[in-house]
């Protein structure tokens, strides 16, 4: 107990945030367009190494557009462009010249309705490492049973591997798209809403592995529940209408935050 | 400040803050009476002080309960949760205050039917005076969320320490002179060091106060001038 | 300026009773009369059906099915050949307007999103899927009947790809774009390149909708009179197995048969009537239950 007492007080769980912590990702004087319109605003700010960092905000203001540019997603649609850069490892990913599909076996993503693909477990798990290794059928199975331990899924699925995914609650579904990502080795994972179509138990589930997986893993995530935010990020970043509003570690944002727009959305004073 | 969006959750903390002035108001009379009590040697004004000590634990209790459900409804963050807590406290700070007061209701009793010179008296009544002003001007402070009024309250509590320390050495002094006013005086000690506790509740408050405004805790120790502890006694 | 509390206060509306009885009886009016005319519809169509299955049910026999057409004035015979002239063209035209219609609704869906070119395809696609049949025969006449001075079963067959392949795009472009977006953008951010995609996860997922839009394009062209009259025509043997020259079929027998003098030809147009609709209800059926199947999941 004294222990505890001891111990820096933090609003989310696990170690306070940590600046010294290398910056996996830097993004600076980044644009975004969806056409004509400047969805996103000048934004510069890091995602540091093996930390949570959330990313919060009312609807439209452009946190999922930006957890979108991570993993060049938006370039399945023509009409969406970016500019501006995003460095990870110290290469700028919106470069024409970075492989997008090598770029997104490093970046995953989990999205906010889970989506299990029309297959098995096994196969869905397996779908992602399938791409660019040649396996083994022992190793793939390894590596399947690996994730889905990873994502806290294991003793749940094991004795039904071949049935579809589809086939899971919502709350698993989710956790095989996580365990289908983390399947891939990838460094950073990017969470978008990953809660917002789940239970409570379920999003508990989830927001427990998030914890355990930050070990290993850059995390971005976007949520629209602050007390989420809160309780799983180090750093928060405040976006509205497109712009960094402000960007701190979360106990600041939640307890006493610098910016008056900060303050009155997080009380609930908006608009 | 402006609404929340949630109306209801602007009345959840309205309603706290009105129960912290009732408190507030309660306490200072509290005080007030119990001091011309004591100058009075009134001991129905005394009984009145103890009474009232009933109503401020009640308020007491339904502020913790009123913040509790608060919390639990709202998921307060940032300034309203400090708002909450600061209620919480603040709260608790009175009713200690509270019973400070009827403590030296309690004393009143005791010495009501004694015929000691008016003028030993007279020092305890400057440090009520003082301690009435702190409470009054911090209760003033938290109502408008003002710093500079709760950290001129802080700092002023060093002023009490110090004339409680010469009350403390003067009604010694009396002692000495006539052991008649050895049990008399003895009374106005606890007074005086009642008194002196609840201002330095008062800097509690001013403490809060920092707190419900900055975000931030008083990391600061403050100055001592109690010099009536242990070693000066010992020597 | 006026609050909601302070509005003037009317007369308090009736706890029961809001409702004009006039409106009820205009409600009524209209279920009435919705009933009556899908009753009369059911009814023409019950009747036709009930016709058929007297009338066709009357004329079949085993030796329908094994016996050849019978030639102007022959006792007997059968719809044999023209059962399995029928079979087969419509299993060519199928085979060759699946990889077509499939791939071309998968262009629309996955690749041509909101492109011209697709927007121009789309909308000729549609016209191809009201032009008259007669048309499409007339079509592939000019260019693979005429210059051989020939009918035969493969321009029978394509005439009927052609009318299958517009169903088949539409059916796979609407089933395609029924698959979430999010499904496909999880298959890319996991690295996999569209063509995996869709391959792996979007086709499969559309699987039930896309199978059951090729069985009622299969539905449709086994029924097709009018693109035969001008490719395979019909003959009342078995046809060539090169598929060169007439190659009997249910239909043209069906309108042949039931214009002719002989009672034996028009029963056996009846009894072809029965089969040709028993199997296009059939399939029908089958399409039904899949997509069902696919949504139940």
């Amino acid at each position: 107990m004294s222990a505890a007492l001891g111990q820096s007080v933090s609003l989310g769980r696990g170690t306070p945030a940590n600046a010294s912590a290398p910056a996996k990702v830097s993004v600076r004087d980044f644009d975004f367009y969806y056409g004509d319109f400047r969805a996103l605003k000048s934004i510069n700010m890091e995602f540091r190494e093996r930390h949570v960092t959330a990313l919060i905000g009312p609807s439209g203001c452009g946190k999922s557009t930006l957890l979108r540019c991570f993993n060049r997603i938006y370039s399945l649609y023509p009409e969406q462009r970016a500019t501006g850069e995003i460095m990870l490892d110290g290469r700028n990913i919106i470069d024409p010249s970075v492989d997008v599909n090598e770029l997104r076996s490093r970046v995953g993503m989990v999205f906010q309705k889970p989506t299990p693909f029309p297959m098995s477990i096994y196969d869905n798990v397996a779908f992602g490492m399938r791409l660019y290794e040649r396996l083994s059928r022992a190793d793939t199975d390894v590596r399947v049973e690996h994730a889905l331990r990873k994502a806290a899924l294991w003793d749940e699925v094991k004795d039904k591997l071949k049935n579809p995914g589809t086939g899971l609650s919502g709350g698993q579904q989710q956790r095989l798209c996580i365990a289908r990502t983390v399947a891939q080795n990838p460094e950073v994972i990017l969470f978008d809403e990953p809660t917002s179509a789940l239970d409570p138990i379920s999003t508990g589930k989830i927001e427990e592995l998030l914890e355990q997986l930050r070990s290993e893993f850059t995390i971005a995530i976007v949520t629209h529940n602050m007390q989420q935010a809160a309780r799983i990020s180090q750093y928060t970043a405040f976006m509205y209408l497109g712009e960094l509003v402000e960007f701190a570690p979360t106990d600041d944002i939640f307890m006493n935050p610098r910016e008056k727009r900060t303050h009155d959305y997080v009380t609930g004073r908006f608009g | 400040m402006s609404d929340h969006i949630v109306k209801s959750f602007d009345s959840d903390l309205e309603s706290l803050r009105s129960a912290i002035a009732e408190m507030g108001g309660i306490a200072e009379k509290q005080l007030g009476d119990a001091v011309t009590a004591l100058v009075r040697r009134d001991a129905v004004l005394a009984q009145g002080v103890i009474k009232a000590d009933l109503r401020l634990d009640a308020l007491q209790r339904e502020i913790e309960e009123r913040a509790i459900l608060t919390i639990a409804r709202r998921q307060p963050l940032a300034i309203d949760l400090r708002e909450i807590v600061s209620a919480i406290r603040i709260s608790g700070d009175l009713e200690r205050i509270g019973d400070m007061s009827k403590n030296c209701g309690k004393r009143v009793l005791a010495i009501a039917d004694g015929f000691q010179a008016q003028k030993i008296v007279i020092g305890v009544q400057s440090i009520s005076d003082l301690v009435m002003g702190q409470l009054k001007d911090v209760l003033d402070a938290y109502a408008g969320h003002d710093l500079d009024k709760a950290m001129d309250v802080w700092h002023r509590d060093e002023a009490i320490d110090a004339l409680y320390t010469s009350l403390f050495r003067e009604l010694l002094t009396y002692m000495m002179e006539d052991p008649r006013n050895i049990s008399f005086c003895a009374h106005l000690l606890f007074v005086a060091k009642n008194v002196e506790r609840i201002g330095d509740h008062t800097t509690n408050i001013a403490e809060t106060i920092h707190y419900l405004v900055t975000g931030r805790a008083l990391d600061t120790e403050r100055p001592k001038d109690d010099r009536t502890t242990a070693p000066t006694i010992a020597a | 300026m006026m609050s909601a509390s302070t509005v003037p206060a009317t007369a308090a509306p009736p706890a029961w009773g809001r409702v004009r009885s006039s409106r009820r009886v205009a409600d009524r009016a209209l279920k009435v009369f919705s009933v009556a005319v899908s009753i009369l519809g059911v009814a023409a169509l019950g009747w036709i059906l009930v016709m058929l299955l007297v009338q066709g049910l009357s004329a079949l026999r085993p030796s329908v099915f094994t016996a050849v057409t019978p030639g102007p004035g022959t006792e007997g015979g059968g719809l044999a050949n023209a059962m399995a002239g029928s079979f087969l063209l419509t299993m060519i035209g199928i085979l060759i307007a699946t990889p077509i219609g499939v791939l071309a609704g998968t262009y629309l869906a996955e690749y041509g999103r909101g492109s011209k070119l697709a927007s121009v395809i789309r909308f000729i696609n549609d016209v191809l899927l009201s032009a008259p049949s007669i048309l499409i025969g007339l079509f592939v006449y000019t260019f693979m009947v005429a210059p051989f001075g020939n009918y035969s079963g493969w321009a029978g067959g394509i005439a009927l790809a052609i009318i299958a392949v517009p169903v088949i795009v539409r059916t796979t472009e609407d089933m395609l774009s029924l698959v979430p977006a999010p499904l496909r953008e999880a298959g890319a951010a996991l690295g996999a390149p569209p063509s995996r995609v869709i391959t792996r996860v979007t086709w499969r997922a559309a699987q039930a909708g896309i199978v059951t839009g090729i069985i009622l394009a299969t539905a449709r062209i086994a029924g097709e009179t009018a693109p035969l009259l001008f490719t395979a025509l019909n003959n009342n043997f078995w046809f060539s197995p090169s598929l060169v020259g007439g190659v009997s079929n249910l239909p043209v027998t069906i309108y042949q048969f039931a214009l002719s003098p002989y009672t034996n030809w028009q029963e056996l147009a009846w009894a072809g009537a029965l089969i040709i609709t028993m199997t296009i209800l059939g399939l029908s059926v089958l399409a039904r239950l899949l997509l069902k199947k696919d949504t139940v999941r």
